[in-house]
């Protein structure tokens, strides 16, 4: 089955007064029809850029300086501006990480749903009503009647994100870029939300891309996963195959630091070493070498690409895919 | 937030005070007897003198003078005004509509045109709308307003003709006033003629002084817009497809247009005296031009009077900027 | 740190403490230096100091070099265009034009000048005052300027003008006593954030007194912010001189100044614009002159503190 989504190379630059920031450099994945995939990596990884690139959201600074964003038969970063705006919150809705912020204080619920559904069809005022109050009963907020005429700061953070998430599903798209949409919220909220997504998933079959860097999130809800890591795609596979068998020793460490249940109260974390590299320049081979505990001569000489190790598997990474090459040597596959 | 509201509302009788006093100290600050300064100065009687000084209870110590004068003005009287030989009052009344319609005419012009060039710099950086604003900036603190009325007075009066240089009408119209604003008095009597006249003599004094909200409008908007078209509610609109001018015009606008009030308070008193100015470069019969001729005759009535009254304009637009910009905010409408 | 145990502790140790305190809380060396050397990095800053000086300099020296009498009437040659004998023509009095803005300019700039200075002055003291007294003394401090930044600082010198007549003193005060306000909030704020800083409260459990302490410490730290505004209200003061001028309540004949020149000019709008160009130009240009120098000053200063 052809994916819904198919990006490839992409790549964002900022600008900056010391130089152009490489925040993404060439990010490749896709994503099937009604699949969940989780964008997993730590702060300032390009996670948040990507996804707005998915989109042209790249506001200056920054710009987006190559690949392609394959969606329903067009690349959706060389397509006109009027065909773009079809596309978004049409086909493609996003969902923000802070939904205080992201929704307009001195505008009703009811009119921004509005604006987002007339944006893409023709309706009357009362239809948009109508169907405003049906998306917030959706999404499971109670008394859509009254709250639909209610402002933003009059709703509690998990309702604001849920409002955000029936914005998103207005207009029936067949895509959702979430992007740290539990970020900002209680953990008790957080479950709530994202039961609501695995519904509307089930339920609609719309495809989710949720970008977090809460692991535990990421297992909890997703299909398949790819890890970021310095603006690239590291590994990705299916969630059961990353987390269970991780094959980049990035991903290796970032699970290795999480705290484990039933670990003594007290024992220490352990962290992932080193910090993320600054991404400007053009930085030879792979950007994770400095902090690897497998680093090999190969690893600070050239750039590895995404490989398959395992059935379904990828990971960019020289000593996993020689590993997987010669699994008898004795290596720590599986 | 409402704590320093209440703060600054306490503080405005206590201005109104203060302003009261000011007016009143003024008589008493200038050289000489206070009674022969309202009683027409040299040209006075001592009859004159002696009468003005018992009317006005000058006789008696200053704080039963300052009572009696902030009773007198409660009640309407303010004196009388030598040069003219009316009640200050009937003077000011014949005096303010001009000032009204000339301020007015300036706002109505200067303040959308600002604001739409303020948009357009906020929408498009280093576009000419952009550069022209800071220039507008600029030079509003550099360009002396009375010689920006000089040079378009001989620009487009006496260069090209277009428009008269001075005064409401021309001589030989007439007009019975309802409203004291004569474009508006034309038009409810339906002299058509007149109105035209009038809107004619208008137009000069009032596109000078409408440069002063409009750089000021235009400063505004364009970092209101800027600051607002940067927030994350914008993005989700694009993210939603909507169209760069509903974004512009419908979810930005609110937000940034809300602290218009409070900007037109802040302005209130550069207009005045901007409209002090005009109306001196155009012999425009307002309050302006009453305050300087009352100076040079030395009528301290209508001098002290006029003081008074610009001085209560400002601290109450001072206060209603306070009010308004803490009432505006639907976000603290709740608090 | 403790700098508790003070009356015991050796002047040499609280020295050096300082030191350490205010080098961690960043008071930068030489900010003047760095100010300056930021100045000239912009060729706008440039220019604009350039043309300043250069009018500056015009209206000082010039009376020397140029030697015509501004107040000699040459009715034969009156509203004459420029000629090599009066380079910018003459009014309608036969009078040179050159020699009047000259003169006029001596009057306006040091009026203005003048003014600036003294509005700094006394509101910086009252700054001073009221952000160290604190309590009341502030408080009542505080509701005078803002009764007094309430009018328009045209309207005030009008009043003082009214009340005292029109003389080069009262002008001066006139308009100095509006911006007084000013500069005593500038003052004030800058009192109350420099004394929360780490260095004063080590001085003063140190048991330094606080007059020292405003010495050292405030009034260093105050001289940027002073200096812009000063910079940005001299263009502000030399508009209203002026602008009491051409109201006909400026300096008197014989002496001339930009504004009164306008207003002398008024009269001949029909026949001879030029004797109103100049004077307004020559404002106009001193004023922005003043105003982008205050820019630059104020970016040159803005080191990140």
């Amino acid at each position: 089955m052809a994916p819904l989504l198919d990006v490839r190379e992409l790549a964002v630059d900022f600008d900056a007064p010391g130089g152009a920031v490489h925040a993404v450099r060439g990010v490749s994945f896709a994503l099937a029809p009604g699949e969940i995939l989780g964008i997993v990596g730590e702060s300032g990884c390009g996670k948040s850029a990507t996804a707005r690139a998915l989109l042209r959201l790249i506001d200056p600074p920054g710009r987006i300086v190559g690949g392609s964003v394959l969606f329903e038969g067009r690349d959706l970063l060389t397509v006109p501006a009027a065909e773009l705006r079809a596309v978004r919150g049409g086909r493609i809705a996003m969902v923000f990480q802070d939904p205080a912020k992201s929704l307009n204080p001195v505008l009703t619920i009811g009119r921004q749903l509005a604006a987002a559904m007339r944006a893409h069809r023709r309706c009357t005022r009362e239809q948009a009503r109508a169907r405003a109050c049906e998306l917030l009963a959706d999404v499971g907020i109670a008394d859509p009647q009254r709250r639909v005429d209610q402002y933003p700061h009059e709703l509690s953070g998990g309702m604001r994100q849920r409002v955000m998430i029936a914005m998103a599903l207005a207009n029936e798209p067949a895509l959702i870029l979430a992007d740290e949409p539990t970020t900002a919220l209680d953990v008790t909220i957080q479950a709530q939300i994202l039961d609501l997504l695995r519904r509307i998933n089930q339920e609609q079959g719309t495809a989710i891309a949720f970008i977090s860097h809460n692991l535990g999130v990421i297992a909890e809800l997703c299909h398949r996963v790819a890890v970021l890591y310095a603006g690239r795609v590291v590994e990705m596979g299916s969630t059961e195959d990353v987390f269970r068998a991780p094959q980049h020793p990035y991903t290796r460490a970032l699970l290795g630091s999480l705290p484990a249940p039933g670990a003594a109260a007290r024992s220490r974390l352990t962290p992932v070493a080193g910090a993320p590299p600054v991404l400007t320049g053009a930085p030879r081979g792979c950007a994770f070498a400095p902090r690897c505990p497998r680093r090999i001569a190969v690893c600070d000489e050239q750039d590895p690409q995404l490989e398959p190790v395992r059935p379904a598997h990828l990971a960019e990474c020289w000593v996993a895919q020689a590993e997987a090459a010669a699994p008898a040597a004795g290596g720590l596959a599986s | 937030m409402t704590r320093t509201l209440l703060h600054r509302l306490a503080v405005l009788p206590i201005l109104l005070v203060g302003v009261t006093l000011l007016a009143f100290l003024l008589l008493h600050a200038v050289p000489g007897d206070p009674a022969r300064a309202l009683a027409g100065g040299r040209y006075a009687t001592p009859q004159q003198i002696e009468q003005t000084r018992h009317q006005y209870g000058l006789d008696r110590s200053l704080p039963v003078q300052y009572e009696r004068y902030v009773g007198n003005a409660v009640q309407g009287d303010l004196g009388q005004s030598f040069a003219f030989q009316k009640p200050v009052t009937k003077v000011l009344g014949e005096r303010i509509p001009p000032t009204v319609e000339l301020v007015g005419a300036a706002l109505l012009l200067g303040v959308p045109i600002g604001l739409l060039l303020g948009i357009a710099a906020a929408r498009r950086r280093d576009s000419w709308a952009d550069h022209l604003t800071t220039l507008l900036s600029l030079a509003g603190v550099s360009i002396p307003l009375f010689w920006l009325g000089l040079m378009l007075a001989w620009l487009v009066s006496v260069k090209l003709g277009w428009l008269p240089l001075s005064g409401r009408l021309s001589p030989f119209q007439s007009l019975q006033s309802i409203t004291g604003i004569d474009v508006l008095d034309a038009l409810l009597r339906g002299q058509w003629s007149t109105f035209w006249d009038a809107l004619r003599h208008l137009a000069l004094p009032a596109i000078t002084l409408s440069l002063v909200p409009l750089a000021f409008a235009a400063r505004f908007a364009r970092a209101s817009f800027i600051e607002v078209l940067g927030q994350d509610y914008v993005r989700t609109a694009r993210a939603y497809g909507i169209g760069e001018r509903e974004i512009v015009w419908r979810h930005a606008a609110k937000n940034a247009l809300l602290p218009l009030v409070t900007v037109l308070g802040i302005i209130a008193p550069a207009l005045l005296v901007g409209a002090v100015l005009c109306e001196a470069v155009f012999a425009w019969p307002g309050l302006g031009s009453l305050l300087l001729g009352a100076m040079q005759a030395r009528d301290y009535a209508v001098v002290q009077s006029v003081m008074l009254v610009m001085g209560l304009l400002f601290v109450v637009s001072t206060a209603l900027v306070d009010l308004s910009y803490a009432l505006l905010d639907p976000r603290t409408r709740r608090a | 740190m403790s700098v508790g145990a003070g009356s015991v502790a050796p002047r040499g140790g609280w020295r050096r403490r300082r030191a350490e305190a205010l080098a961690a809380s960043g008071a930068a060396v030489g900010p003047g230096r760095l100010a300056l050397r930021r100045m000239f990095r912009n060729r706008l800053s440039i220019a604009a100091v350039a043309v300043l000086g250069a009018i500056v300099l015009a209206v000082v020296l010039g009376p020397f070099v140029w030697t015509a009498d501004p107040n000699a009437q040459h009715l034969n040659l009156a509203v004459a265009g420029p000629s090599s004998a009066h380079p910018l023509g003459t009014d309608t009095n036969g009078r040179d034009m050159l020699a009047r803005v000259l003169a006029g300019g001596r009057v306006s700039i040091s009026i203005s000048l003048a003014a600036v200075l003294i509005a700094a002055g006394v509101g910086a003291l009252i700054g001073l005052a009221a952000g160290f007294a604190g309590g009341l003394l502030d408080a009542v401090a505080m509701r005078a300027m803002d009764i007094l930044l309430a009018f328009p600082s045209l309207l005030l010198a009008l009043a003082v003008v009214a009340a005292a007549g029109a003389g080069v003193v009262s002008i001066t005060l006139a308009v100095a006593i509006p911006n007084v306000a000013f500069f005593a909030r500038i003052m004030r704020s800058m009192v109350i954030s420099v004394r929360e800083r780490d260095y004063v409260l080590a001085a003063r459990a140190s048991g330094v007194r606080r007059s020292r302490i405003l010495l050292r410490h405030v009034v260093p730290n105050s001289l940027s912010p002073v200096i812009v505004a000063m910079a940005l209200v001299f263009g502000l003061t030399l508009l209203d001189v002026a602008a009491l001028g051409f109201l006909g309540f400026g300096i008197q004949p014989p002496q001339s100044e930009w504004g009164t020149l306008l207003n002398d000019a008024r009269e001949y709008l029909l026949t001879s614009p030029v004797a109103l160009i100049v004077p307004g130009l020559a404002i106009a240009l001193t004023a922005l002159a003043g105003n982008l120098v205050g820019d630059a000053l104020n970016d040159a200063f803005d080191t990140g503190r």
